[in-house]
C-alpha cells in the first residue's frame, strides 16, 4: 500500500475535491487493505473532532469575540431573574444563549452584524407607548435593555433593574439607562419602587441626584430644568448632580422641588400626580379591550384579502368546540383534536392549548402555490420535544412545506423537494424568555426573490436563499402535531406544546412591512 | 392494563431518545466520516432521529445504543448515496459496508481531545490557522477558503492536510502523555 498516495487520496476525500478517478482509486485502496480503513478511520474522526472543536468555537467566539454578534434581531433578550443573581448571572445567560449558535446556515450578512451589549433592566410592560425610534428599533415588551438613551414619546412602561428596583415612567420622557442600579432622567415622570432587599437605586437628573434607600417615590422633570422628588413611602437622599454627599434627606409625605436654577423649596407629596402600577393595569385593561374589538372588526370585515386562503380565528368556542371557522377563502373548516380551549393573548380572546402529545388541529388545503407565507400567534409553553410541529403535512410528498419549532427554540421550515429536504433554520429565536409570551412568528416563502424569510414579532430573524424553487402542496395536514393516520405503531414525538390564537396562510409572499403591520395590530396589551 | 403498558413503552421511548441526545456527537462523527458535507450531517441526524423513534421498540436498554443507532445511521446514508448515484459524490456502498464492518471502537475521552486540540491549534502558523479555522469554524468549502485567502486551491489543499497531520499529531501526543502521567 502506498502510504504517501492513501494519505493524500484521504485529505482529498474529507476536502471533498476528490475526482471521479481519485474516488475509485481511494475506493479501491479501501477494499483491498485493512489497514488502509483503519487509517481512513482515523483520519475521518478526526476530521469529525475538528469540527466539533470548530462549532464550538464559533458559538463561543459569537458571545467574547471582538464583539458580540448575534444572528436573531433581539437577541439581547435575556431571561428575568431575581435580583440577587441577575447581575453576576447577565453574562453566563447571555453565553448560554449564544454558545450554540452555528455559523452556518444563515446567508444573508445583514443578520449577521448585529452588534450587541449585555443589558442591565429589563422591559416589562408598555402600554400604549411608542418610542421616538424607527419601529424596527424601537424595544418590545421583556426585551432586555442596555445602558443607553431611550426616548419614549407616550404611553406607560414599566422596567425592572436588575439591582430589584423597578420604575413606571410616563412619556413624554426621556431617559437614560446607567447601569443594573442607575438611571438619568432628562425629562418626564416616574415613579420609582425600590423594595428594600433591592441594592441602592439611583435616579440623576440636571437638577439632583436621588438615590432611594427602600423605598416608593414620584419623580417629575420638566423641560424647563426644573424637577420635583416626592417620597410616598421610606426615605430617599438628594444630592446635587454628580456629587456623592447628600444634601438633603427626605421622608414618607415629604417632596423637594429644584428650580432650574437650583433654588430648593419643599413641599407635600402628592401620590396623584405620579404614575402608578394600578393605572398601568387598567389602561392595559382598556388596551386589551381595545386591540380585541378593532382585531375582530377587521377578522368580519369584507372585501377579504383573496390571497388568505386559511384563516383561522379561533373564535369558535361556543357552539361546536371541535370546529374551528375559517374565514379564509378556501371554505374549509379545521378539526380540533383534542386540544382545551382557554384564552388567547387579550381576555376575551379564545386560543386552543396544546398540551397533551394527541392534541391537534387537522385542516385540509388542496391545490398548489407558488408562493407562501403563514402567520400565527402562539404562546410556547415548552419546548422539551426534539421538534413542535407549527404546521406539518400528513404525506411528506413532492412540494410539501412543514414548518417546526427546535429543542433549541430555532424556527425550521422547510420543503420536501424531489427525493430531498430543503430546510431553512433561524437562529435560536425561542429563547427562554419568549416561553409563555404570545408571540407573532410568521414564514415567507418566496420564489420571486428566492428566499424563505422567518419573523418573530414582526421582524425578520433568518433569510435564506431557495435552494430550489417549488410550487408548494399542502393536502391534508395538521396544525400541533403529525397526522400519520396510514401508520400504526409508535409515532415520534413532535407536539407543540402551548397555546394558538390565530392562524393565517396566505398564496402569496407577504412584504416584511405587511408583517411588520400585522404584528403591530395585533400585538397583545402587556 | 393497556394504559400501563402505553406508559411503559412512552418512558422506553423517552429513554432511548435521551440515549439519542448522549450520543449525538459520537453519531454526528460517524456520519461525517462517511459522508463528510458538514451541511448534509444535520439532516441525516434528523432521519436518523426519526427511525430512531419509531423503532425504539426493538432497542433492548442496556445493549449497546451507539452501535444500534450508528446501524441506523448507516442505513440512512446508504439511502442517500443509492439516491444520489449519479452525483458520483460519495463512497460506494460496498465501500461504506467494509469501512462499517471494521469502524473502531469510538474515541476514549473525546472532552480531553478537543481541550488538547484548543492547545494545539496555537501551533498552527497564522495562516494555516486561519484555513483550517474557516473551514471547521466557518463550513467553508476548500474553493470559498481560496477566494477569501487569495490562494490558489492547490495550496489551501495542502494547508489544510498539513494542518491536519500537525494537529493530530500533537493531540495524540498530549493524549499518550496523559496516559503514562
Amino acid at each position: 500500500m502506498d502510504a504517501s498516495r492513501l494519505n493524500f487520496l484521504l485529505n482529498r476525500y474529507l476536502d471533498q475535491a476528490l475526482t471521479p478517478a481519485e474516488k475509485s482509486e481511494l475506493e479501491q485502496m479501501l477494499l483491498a487493505s485493512a489497514e488502509a480503513r483503519a487509517e481512513f478511520w482515523e483520519q475521518a474522526r478526526f476530521h469529525a473532532l475538528l469540527r466539533r472543536h470548530g462549532e464550538e468555537q464559533q458559538g463561543r467566539h459569537l458571545v467574547f469575540g471582538g464583539q458580540v454578534v448575534a444572528f436573531g434581531v433581539e437577541p439581547q433578550k435575556l431571561i428575568r431573574l431575581p435580583w440577587v443573581w441577575a447581575t453576576a448571572l447577565a453574562a453566563c445567560l447571555a453565553l448560554a444563549l449564544f454558545v450554540w449558535l452555528p455559523g452556518r446556515n444563515v446567508d444573508d450578512e445583514m443578520f449577521a452584524s448585529e452588534a450587541v451589549t449585555i443589558g442591565v433592566a429589563t422591559l416589562t410592560r408598555m402600554v400604549d407607548a411608542s418610542w421616538d425610534t424607527a419601529e424596527e428599533d424601537a424595544p418590545q415588551p421583556g426585551e432586555l435593555l442596555a445602558p443607553g438613551w431611550l426616548h419614549l414619546r407616550e404611553g406607560l412602561v414599566q422596567i425592572d433593574f436588575f439591582n430589584g428596583a423597578h420604575v413606571i415612567i410616563e412619556g413624554p420622557a426621556e431617559f437614560e439607562i446607567i447601569s443594573a442600579g442607575e438611571m438619568l432622567l432628562k425629562t418626564g415622570r416616574l415613579t420609582g419602587n425600590c423594595p428594600p432587599q433591592a441594592r441602592t437605586f439611583k435616579v440623576r437628573s440636571p437638577q439632583m441626584d436621588v438615590v432611594d434607600l427602600g423605598t416608593s417615590f414620584g419623580f417629575n422633570v420638566q423641560t424647563n430644568g426644573s424637577a420635583e422628588v416626592h417620597v410616598f413611602d421610606g426615605k430617599v437622599e438628594v444630592s446635587r448632580p454628580g456629587t456623592a454627599k447628600p444634601q438633603r434627606e427626605l421622608v414618607q409625605g415629604e417632596a423637594l422641588r429644584a428650580s432650574a436654577s437650583g433654588n430648593l423649596e419643599t413641599a407635600i407629596a402628592d401620590r396623584e400626580r405620579f404614575p402608578s402600577r394600578v393605572d398601568l393595569e387598567e389602561r392595559a385593561r382598556r388596551l386589551a379591550m381595545r386591540r380585541l374589538n378593532a382585531w375582530r372588526e377587521r377578522v368580519t370585515a369584507p372585501p377579504a384579502d383573496p390571497s388568505l386562503k386559511i384563516h383561522f380565528a379561533f373564535e369558535s368556542a361556543e357552539d361546536n368546540p371541535v370546529v374551528l371557522v375559517n374565514h379564509g377563502q378556501t371554505g374549509g373548516n379545521g378539526t380540533v383534536v383534542g386540544a382545551d380551549w382557554t384564552t388567547g393573548r387579550w381576555p376575551g380572546k379564545p386560543a386552543l392549548e396544546f398540551k397533551r402529545v394527541s392534541d391537534r388541529v387537522r385542516l385540509q388545503l388542496t391545490g398548489e402555490m407558488a408562493s407562501m407565507t403563514i402567520i400565527t400567534w402562539v404562546r410556547i409553553d415548552a419546548l422539551s420535544n426534539p421538534r413542535h410541529a407549527l404546521l406539518l403535512p400528513d404525506r411528506p410528498g413532492p412540494g410539501t412545506p412543514f414548518w417546526n419549532i427546535t429543542r433549541a427554540g430555532e424556527l425550521l421550515f422547510g420543503v420536501r423537494d424531489q427525493g430531498r429536504m430543503n430546510r431553512y433554520k433561524s437562529p435560536r429565536v425561542i429563547t427562554p424568555e419568549r416561553q409563555g409570551r404570545w408571540l407573532q412568528l410568521a414564514v415567507v416563502y418566496d420564489p420571486a426573490t428566492a428566499s424563505v424569510m422567518q419573523f418573530v414579532n414582526g421582524r425578520p430573524v433568518s433569510r435564506h436563499t431557495l435552494k430550489e424553487p417549488t410550487g408548494l402542496k399542502l393536502g391534508a395536514a395538521e396544525i400541533g402535531n403529525w397526522g400519520r393516520p396510514h401508520k400504526s405503531g409508535p409515532q415520534p414525538v413532535i407536539n407543540f406544546i402551548g397555546r394558538m390564537d390565530e392562524f393565517l396562510l396566505f398564496d402569496r409572499a407577504l412584504t416584511p412591512k405587511e408583517i411588520r403591520a400585522s404584528y403591530t395590530a395585533g400585538q397583545p396589551a402587556t | 392494563m393497556t394504559e400501563h403498558r402505553e406508559s411503559t413503552h412512552e418512558r422506553h421511548l423517552q429513554e432511548v431518545q435521551a440515549l439519542f441526545i448522549q450520543h449525538t456527537p459520537a453519531l454526528r462523527g460517524f456520519v461525517l466520516a462517511l459522508m463528510p458535507d458538514f451541511g448534509r450531517v444535520d439532516d441525516v441526524l434528523q432521519e436518523t432521529f426519526l427511525l430512531v423513534t419509531r423503532k425504539a421498540g426493538e432497542f433492548k436498554l442496556g445493549s449497546n445504543f451507539l452501535g444500534w443507532a450508528c446501524t441506523i445511521a448507516r442505513f440512512k446514508v446508504l439511502e442517500i448515496v443509492r439516491r444520489e448515484t449519479r452525483r458520483q459524490l460519495h463512497l460506494s456502498e460496498e465501500v461504506i459496508e467494509c469501512l462499517c464492518a471494521c469502524e473502531p471502537e469510538p474515541d476514549r475521552s473525546p472532552d480531553e481531545r478537543l481541550r488538547y486540540l484548543d492547545e494545539c491549534l496555537d501551533q498552527l502558523a497564522p495562516q494555516a490557522r486561519r484555513a483550517i479555522e474557516l473551514m471547521y469554524r466557518q463550513a467553508h468549502k476548500p474553493a470559498e477558503i481560496a477566494r477569501r485567502l487569495k490562494w490558489n486551491a492547490e495550496s489551501v489543499y495542502v494547508a489544510l492536510s498539513r494542518a491536519r497531520v500537525i494537529l493530530r499529531d500533537c493531540v495524540r501526543r498530549k493524549m499518550n502523555l496523559q496516559e503514562v502521567t
